[in-house]
C-alpha cells in the first residue's frame, strides 16, 4: 500500500536514508521539512554495508548512532526516530519502509547514484502490491519541497505550507477520491 | 514533529522563494504516467501547491515524408492532449490548481529544463522502464537540480 494513495489519510511516517554524506544531509533536510508539512513521523535510518574491519558490531552501531544523533541535533529534529541497520542499503531501506508502512522514502543523490537507481528499479519491478514512492534529492537542490523552508519552517502552523484555495483544512483530513 | 531549526548553508544559493512553485509531473498516457499524476495530485493537495502536467512527445521521424509525417504528428499531439485532459480532470475533481503543457523533444531533458524554468518545487515521474537505453526516471534523477519523486508501479487491474 503506497502512502500517496488516493483517498488516504495523511501519511504516518517518512523514512530518510542517511550515511554521513552531504547528499544525505540535504535529503534529511527535505524529509524533515516534508514530515513537518504533512504531520508525519520522521525516521532517520543509517544503513551501513557492514562493520568496518577490526571494529566490533557494538562499536559500529555506536559510531553510526553517534552520527545519527549529531545529524538530528544539527537539524533540530528532536522527535525523529533513529534507526541503524547493516546490509545492502537499498534492501534494508525498503524493508524498513515496509515494516513501518512508510509513506515516502527520501534519499540523497549525486549524479547517477547507485542507491537511487537500485531503489527506483525496486519500485518498478515489485509486483506484490506493496510499493513506496521514492524522493531523490540532488546535492544542493535548488528548490525545497516546501518553499517556506527558507524562512524557517518552525514559523509555519503544522500541516499548511502555502496559501492556496485547495488542500486540507487540517493535516489529518482525508483526501477526496481521484476517481 | 519539530521543524528543522537550522537553515542549510546552501540555501544562500537557492532560488528565491516562490509560494506558488508548482509540482511538475511527467505524463505519457500509460498506467505509469497515470500513477505519477495521481501521486503528484495527492502531494499537491497535501501541500496546497499547484501542479503542472507535462507531456513530452518525441516527434515522428522526418524521413517519413508527407503525408505520413503530418498524420503521425497529429496522432501524437492527440494522444498528448488526451493524457493531459485526463490528468487535468482528475486534479480539478479534488480542487487542486493545475495546468498542462505539451512539449517536443527528449523527455528527460525537456522535463528537467521545464522544471528549472518554472522553479518547480519537485518533479514527479512514473517508474516505467525501457528495455533499451535506460528509463526516463533514471536520466531525470541524474540531471535534475531539485527533488524528484518516483512513484511505485501501478497496482495491476485484476
Amino acid at each position: 500500500m503506497g502512502a500517496l494513495e488516493e483517498g488516504s489519510a495523511a501519511p504516518r511516517s517518512i523514512v530518510c536514508g542517511v550515511d554521513g554524506t552531504d547528499e544525505s544531509r540535504d535529503a534529511a533536510l527535505v524529509a524533515a521539512t516534508l514530515a513537518h508539512a504533512l504531520d508525519a513521523r520522521l525516521i532517520l535510518a543509517y544503513v551501513a554495508y557492514g562493520s568496518p574491519a577490526g571494529l566490533r558490531q557494538e562499536d559500529a552501531i555506536a559510531t553510526c548512532t553517534t552520527s545519527l544523533v549529531a545529524l538530528a541535533g544539527a537539524l533540530g529534529l528532536d522527535d525523529a526516530v533513529l534507526r541503524v541497520a547493516f546490509g545492502d542499503p537499498a534492501a534494508r531501506l525498503l524493508a524498513l519502509c515496509e515494516e513501518d508502512q512508510a509513506a515516502l522514502l527520501v534519499v540523497g543523490s549525486r549524479g547517477r547514484s547507485a542507491l537511487a537507481t537500485a531503489l527506483i528499479d525496486a519500485a518498478a519491478t515489485r509486483d506484490d502490491g506493496w510499493r513506496v514512492p521514492v524522493i531523490v534529492v540532488p546535492r544542493h537542490s535548488r528548490q525545497p519541497l516546501v518553499p517556506a523552508t527558507l524562512d524557517r519552517v518552525a514559523a509555519l502552523p503544522s500541516g499548511r505550507s502555502c496559501a492556496a484555495s485547495s488542500g486540507p483544512s487540517s493535516s489529518r483530513e482525508r483526501m477526496p477520491s481521484l476517481r | 514533529m519539530i521543524a528543522p531549526a537550522v537553515q542549510d548553508p546552501s540555501d544562500r544559493t537557492r532560488e528565491r522563494r516562490r509560494p506558488d512553485a508548482p509540482i511538475v509531473v511527467g505524463v505519457d498516457g500509460s498506467s505509469h504516467g497515470q500513477a505519477a499524476a495521481h501521486a503528484a495530485i495527492s502531494m499537491a493537495w497535501r501541500l496546497s501547491a499547484p501542479v503542472v502536467f507535462v507531456y513530452v512527445r518525441r516527434g515522428p521521424a522526418s524521413f517519413l515524408g508527407e503525408p505520413f509525417h503530418q498524420r503521425r504528428l497529429a496522432a501524437e499531439m492527440l494522444a498528448g492532449r488526451r493524457a493531459l485532459d485526463d490528468a487535468l480532470t482528475t486534479a480539478q475533481r479534488v480542487g487542486v490548481r493545475a495546468g498542462a503543457e505539451q512539449l517536443a523533444g527528449r523527455p528527460a531533458r525537456k522535463l528537467v529544463e521545464f522544471a528549472r524554468l518554472r522553479g518547480a518545487r519537485m518533479l514527479v515521474m512514473g517508474p516505467r522502464r525501457r528495455r533499451f537505453g535506460g528509463s526516463v526516471s533514471r536520466r531525470v534523477i541524474a540531471d535534475a537540480d531539485r527533488p524528484v519523486l518516483v512513484t511505485g508501479a501501478p497496482t495491476p487491474v485484476a
